[in-house]
């Protein structure tokens, strides 16, 4: 009987062979596992935004990802997610409330060139959303020369935005098919419709509504 | 016999483990830091119509013509009807004015009245509008905007109304033209 150390597990058979044979074992090389195009697929979902609903976070943004790994080089990506906000002012009692769908599609470059699990990302991404917003009010707004009232309720504003994203971000094997990894993301709001009462305080999936944002995930991902 | 191989996966390089231990951190003291509420308010946020004043003209057939912008050297009271409030006191020699516009109203009427030394003229202008509400920001107080639909008046002092800009919002450019009847005429 024979032990032969190096047989991959997928050879995990059972061989008769007497003392003195010769057995060959052909491992696939190194260079034609690299030549792969696709090496597989991933999904996972982001953990920041159910940190932050958890701890009563007066936004967040909650999302699932799905990605390709291409000669673990290139990493096209889709994300879709849950954008929630229930934001007051600070001094007065305006009330913004929103909740609606976001989506991003891009793609990560792993800029580490050895392939022994760990990523170093680079990534680009175009996001959008089309949300309805309420901005209300429990106070009436008054005239101060006039001296008349109206509730200020507007429900149901309609907006939308498109935006892009730059991505840096590391990631690693947790263990075995299962990914952890984080990265941040420079955002810059492409354009913007929004409701004639006001612009929406967030938009879904970018972050706080200005020209430009941040942002970032803190992923687990499952390689299928 | 069995042959058993077993493979370990590959193994997770330390210096990267705290790579992103270190990075997990970083990334949400970032986030932590970025989320922190800023007041972006606008500092000038008053909302009122402006009118310029203006000397009328006629041309030879009696159409209207534009003239140049003139201070009306007459004592100028301007009230709001309905509720007799007095928005400009005795403006003299002035050559426009800010008003405030009524929140809520379709129509707002303004009661012009003019003091010489040879009488008292009155004239009243009502302006039709939308009124729009407007907040920047939930941490900043809310405002109407309006947009002026269509302007008539008497004339007895005033020729015509013209609307240079019909939106009256934060910007304060020059909403109402108003040609006032010259001496010359």
């Amino acid at each position: 009987m024979l032990l032969l150390p190096s047989l991959p597990t997928a050879a995990q058979d059972t061989l008769s062979v007497e003392v003195g044979d010769t057995v060959k074992v052909k491992l696939p090389k190194k260079k034609d596992k690299e030549k792969r195009v696709y090496w597989g697929t991933a999904v996972g979902g982001d953990l920041v935004g159910l940190v932050m609903k958890a701890f009563g976070s007066e936004w967040s943004f909650m999302e699932v990802m799905a990605r390709v790994n291409l000669k673990d080089k290139y990493f096209p990506v889709l994300e879709v997610g849950l954008g929630e906000a229930d934001h007051e002012g600070n001094d007065l009692d305006y009330r913004f409330k929103a909740r609606a769908p976001y989506f991003r599609a891009g793609m990560d470059y792993n800029i580490n060139k050895k392939h022994n699990g760990n990523r170093l990302f680079v990534g680009v991404r175009y996001g959008f959303s089309f949300f309805n917003y309420d901005l209300v009010s429990p106070t009436p707004l008054t005239d101060p020369v006039w001296q008349t009232s109206h509730p200020f309720n507007y429900e149901s504003l309609h907006g939308s935005a498109h935006w892009a994203e730059i991505v840096f971000g590391l990631e690693t094997r947790l263990w075995k098919f299962i990914r952890i990894g984080w990265d941040i993301r420079g955002k810059f709001r492409i354009a913007q419709q929004t409701g004639e009462v006001g612009p929406p305080w967030l938009i879904p999936g970018f972050w706080k509504n200005d020209t430009t944002g941040w942002g970032g995930t803190f992923k687990v991902l499952v390689e299928l | 016999m069995n042959i058993f191989i077993k493979q370990f996966d590959k193994v997770i390089t330390p210096s990267l483990i705290g790579r992103v231990k270190g990075g997990s951190a970083l990334f949400l003291l970032l986030f932590t830091f970025l989320s922190c509420d800023t007041n972006n308010c606008l500092l000038e946020t008053k909302v009122q119509c402006v009118y310029g004043f203006y000397a009328s003209a006629r041309s030879d057939d009696g159409a209207f013509a534009a003239g140049e912008a003139i201070s009306v050297a007459d004592t100028i009271t301007i009230t709001a009807m309905g509720i007799n409030t007095v928005l400009a006191n005795r403006l003299v020699n002035q050559s426009g004015v800010k008003l405030p516009v009524s929140y809520y109203g379709d129509v707002d009427s303004l009661l012009f009245t003019f003091n010489a030394t040879d009488g008292t003229g009155y004239d009243t202008l009502y302006i039709s509008k939308r009124n729009i509400a407007h907040l920047d920001d939930p941490s900043c107080p809310a405002h109407m905007w309006h947009n002026i639909t269509s302007v008539h008046s008497t004339h007895n002092l005033i020729d015509t109304v013209l609307v240079s800009e019909s939106n009256i919002n934060y910007d304060g450019l020059e909403n109402l033209q108003i040609y006032f009847r010259t001496a010359q005429e």
